[in-house]
Order: structure tokens, then C-alpha cells, then sequence
């Protein structure tokens, strides 16, 4: 008799929001080794990307549901440094604040899908409670719930009005009592702690390895964040941002990374509406580009890398998408051995796969 | 870019370079075919908020080495590249993102457009 079992984890699973395989040897309970599958979703996006600059910012913004906004920025800002152009600080500021409300939104759906794998149903419906209040707030402001499409290479399509940044003072004056009072339940809340404490452990060293971004490097110790390159509007005067770690390296350690990080965007997005001015919001840009350029932001799984290289012509020759979740999810192969074979939902849940971005 | 590097070189510049940079994350590795024979193979890491990248340029047929000794999150790359540009590294297979029915190796120019072979589950 073999030492373990091999027991198929995915592509459909009920933990899981897409489809992706682990293939788990397990002895007894005790999950010994993972291998990892991907490619039921790949939908050869770098190729699309490719067919017309223009286009690529819409199309790009589609790659993933949940990061889209960041998606369409990436690349926005990456055409932007091929062309050489400085884009206004209202542009930039607008940006910022659509990108940390995005941060929000996906922030708080992996929180509800923490609390719903762990069978905290109750808590999971008030993430989602709470999050419908961002949704509706960037479809008042956008016009899309998911697809913001509001960007353009240069700046914005189109300006943001007076009552509409009026709107987001208002909706996170609202929401932020909600927020800290999640903050709180999350940081004593027994069952959480119970479930999540000591599970899924991703070492330092093993965090460097896998070369890890986002909250599942910032819950291993490592003040790893694209913000501190002061991209974009980050980089603004009256801008302040430090980044949220903790050392713990376990389940619990990125859901409090990702809890904090959600008030720290209420904070942020304040600091933006108080920073914004009238001016430009657009700087036209002219010809087809011609070069090549890199491009991160960091989006709400970690950093977001696009590298774009262009002929002159409306096809580019290359475009490269390195999302988060291509680096956090084969992680899972150094959390997953040891653990109980009934926590690896939830220790593949404490990642925040996506599979749209992984696949492409 | 210069001509073609040996294979054997670019493990001993990116060794090298990791070494005097202290390792640095490595973000990805990103092929580009420049439509001669030949590909341009870009290393990127982040060292102290700042993205530096090493360069290569290799033939279609070279057998390059792995380092994924040198980072566990290369393996997941590297494969991607086989799957996307048909390179080759040692001890490495493709299928991580196409299976064997997908259309082989799609952003090797010029590309070709393939239909997707329908599978039918076994009876």
C-alpha cells in the first residue's frame, strides 16, 4: 500500500470561485504533499492584448472581475511611460481613489469568503453588506459595478464632478463605523482566531522563495508593497502611506493584513479628496507607440506587472501580464503540507486566488 | 541587444547578479520572439523598490537551465514560457496552462490560428 492517499482538490470545488486543481497526497488527515494544475480557464488574453493598443485598455480591464480597474491603470500607465507623458495630478488622484476603492471591494470579498469557507455565514453576509455599499458607490461614480472603464491613455475618459467626490465623502462617512467595527470583531472574534491561527503557515524564507506579493507576503513579515514606488498618485505630496505587516505568516496574519488595509484605504481615499484640485484631466497623446515599457501597480493581490513592447503600429509586438495570484497560488504547495486536510479551503482561500488572472 | 548568449552564461549572469543584489524578488520572466530564429529572454526582480531587469538573447533550439533552484516561483514561469514559445529548460515540461489539445506553443510569429480540437469524454 502506498503512504498516502492522492485526493483531487478542484478544478470544481465548493470552496473555490474557478476552477483550478490541487492534487493533495494526504495520509490519515495530514496532508504530506500538493502539486498544482492550472489552464481550465485560459483564454490566451496576452494574444488579444496584442491586436490594437487602443483597444488593449478595455480588453485589459477585462482579464480579471475583481482587480479590473488596476488592470485597465497598469496599462494605462504603462503606455504612458513609452509616450513620455506626465499625466495631471487630478488624473492621478482619481485613479487613486477608484484603485483603493476597488481595494475595498476585493478586500471585503475575500474576507466574506474566508468567513463563508470557515462556515461564518453571519459574518459573511456583513462583509458582503458592507461591500454592496463600495459596489454602489463606484457604479454611481463610473457607471459599472465590476468594469469601471473610466480610464484613458493620458488621464481619464472623462472628468469626475464635484458631487460625485462629494458622493465618496459621504458613502465613507457611512461606511467607515462599519468597517472598524468588522476590524474589531475580526481581531477578538474566538471561532476566527480558532480556525485560523497557526494554519496554512507560510515562512519568511519560504515567502522570498515563492517570491510572494500582496497580503500573502505581508503576512509573512515582508513590507513588500508597490506603493512605496510612489507610482502614480502615491507619489503626490500630502500622500502618506505605510505599508500593513504582520510577522505571524498564517491565515490569520493576511485576513488581519487585509482587514487593516481596508480602513487604511478609507484613510487613503481621504487623503486624496483632500489633495484634488480642479485642472486637466486628460493629456492627449499622439501616433502609435513605438518602445517598450514596464508598468506595476499594486493591485488588491499584490503587485501587478505589465511590460509592453510596441513597432509603431497599431499591434503591439508584446504584452506581459504578471499578475499576483500567478505567484501566490503555487505558494500553496509550501502552506499546505502538514496542515489538517479539512483547513486547506481555507488556507487556499487566505490567498485570494484567481484563476481569470492566472489563467489569462 | 547583442547577439545570441550561450545558454550556459545566463545561469552564471543571474547567479552573479543575484548574489551582489542579495536576492532579489524575482517577478517574472518574459519572452519575446524578435521574429529571427532568435528571442529575447528578460529577467525582472525588484531590489529596494526599484525594478531591474536582466537581458538575454537566445537561439529557438537552446536548452536553457532552470533557476528554479534559485527561486521556487521560477518553475511556474518558466513552464509558462514552454507552453507560450516552445523553449526549452532542463528537467522542465509545458502544461501548465495549455493541455496537449490546446493550439502548441500560440505566441510563436508568426502566429497561427488553429482551431481547438474538440475532446470528447470517454464513453
Amino acid at each position: 500500500m502506498p503512504n498516502g492517499f492522492i485526493v483531487p482538490y478542484g478544478p470544481q470545488h465548493a470552496a473555490f470561485l474557478e476552477p483550478f486543481n490541487l492534487r493533495l497526497t494526504v495520509e490519515e488527515e495530514v496532508v504530506v504533499g500538493a502539486e498544482l494544475n492550472f489552464g481550465y480557464n485560459h483564454r490566451g488574453m496576452e494574444h488579444a492584448l496584442a491586436q490594437d493598443y487602443k483597444r488593449t485598455q478595455f480588453l485589459a480591464e477585462r482579464v480579471c472581475g475583481i482587480c479590473s480597474y488596476h488592470h485597465a491603470s497598469v496599462y494605462c500607465q504603462t503606455m504612458e511611460t513609452m509616450y513620455g507623458v506626465t499625466i495631471s495630478n487630478r488624473a492621478n488622484l482619481v485613479r487613486l481613489i477608484m484603485m483603493e476603492c476597488q481595494r475595498l471591494t476585493s478586500h471585503l470579498l475575500a474576507l466574506g469568503h474566508i468567513a463563508e469557507t470557515i462556515g461564518y455565514e453571519n459574518l459573511f453576509m456583513q462583509f458582503f453588506r458592507e461591500r454592496e455599499g463600495v459596489m454602489q458607490l463606484v457604479n454611481r461614480i463610473s457607471g459599472g459595478r465590476v468594469h469601471y472603464s473610466m480610464n484613458a491613455i493620458g488621464g481619464l475618459r472623462k472628468d469626475v464632478t464635484y458631487e460625485q467626490l462629494m458622493d465618496v465623502e459621504a458613502t465613507l462617512d457611512r461606511l467607515e463605523p462599519k468597517f472598524l467595527e468588522l476590524q474589531r470583531i475580526v481581531r477578538k472574534d474566538i471561532t476566527l482566531r480558532r480556525r485560523l491561527r497557526g494554519v496554512g503557515l507560510l515562512t519568511k524564507k519560504d515567502a522570498v522563495d515563492w517570491c510572494t506579493v500582496g497580503p500573502t507576503s505581508r503576512g509573512s513579515g515582508l513590507p513588500h508593497d508597490v506603493r512605496l514606488t510612489s507610482y502614480g498618485g502615491y507619489g503626490l505630496e500630502g500622500i502618506k502611506f505605510r505599508p500593513i505587516y504582520y510577522e505571524e505568516g498564517d491565515c490569520y496574519a493576511r485576513t488581519m493584513v487585509r482587514m487593516d488595509e481596508v480602513v487604511q484605504a478609507v484613510d487613503l481615499i481621504r487623503q486624496a479628496l483632500g489633495q484634488i484640485r480642479d485642472g486637466p484631466y486628460q493629456v492627449p497623446v499622439k501616433g502609435n507607440p513605438n518602445g517598450e515599457a514596464y508598468g506595476r501597480v499594486e493591485a488588491p493581490r499584490g503587485e501587478l506587472l505589465y511590460y509592453v513592447r510596441a513597432n509603431g503600429t497599431t499591434m503591439l509586438d508584446r504584452i506581459k501580464l504578471r499578475t499576483p495570484a500567478l505567484v501566490n497560488i503555487p505558494a500553496l504547495t509550501a502552506m499546505v503540507p502538514g496542515c489538517r486536510f479539512a483547513d486547506v479551503a481555507v488556507i487556499t482561500v487566505s490567498v485570494d486566488p484567481c484563476v481569470c488572472c492566472t489563467d489569462r | 541587444m547583442n547577439g545570441p548568449t550561450p545558454p550556459n552564461d545566463i545561469r552564471k549572469r543571474l547567479e552573479r547578479m543575484t548574489r551582489k543584489a542579495d536576492m532579489p524578488r524575482l517577478i517574472d520572466i518574459i519572452a519575446v520572439d524578435r521574429q529571427d530564429g532568435t528571442f529575447d529572454l528578460i529577467y525582472t526582480f525588484h531590489h529596494q523598490n526599484v525594478l531591474m531587469d536582466e537581458r538575454f538573447v537566445i537561439k529557438a533550439d537552446d536548452e536553457l537551465e532552470s533557476i528554479r533552484d534559485l527561486y521556487a516561483a521560477a518553475i511556474y514561469m518558466e513552464r509558462e514560457i514552454i507552453d507560450m514559445f516552445g523553449l526549452r529548460f532542463n528537467g522542465l515540461e509545458g502544461g501548465f496552462l495549455l493541455d496537449k489539445n490546446s493550439p502548441q506553443t500560440p505566441l510563436r510569429k508568426p502566429i497561427k490560428v488553429e482551431t481547438v480540437k474538440e475532446v470528447k469524454p470517454d464513453a
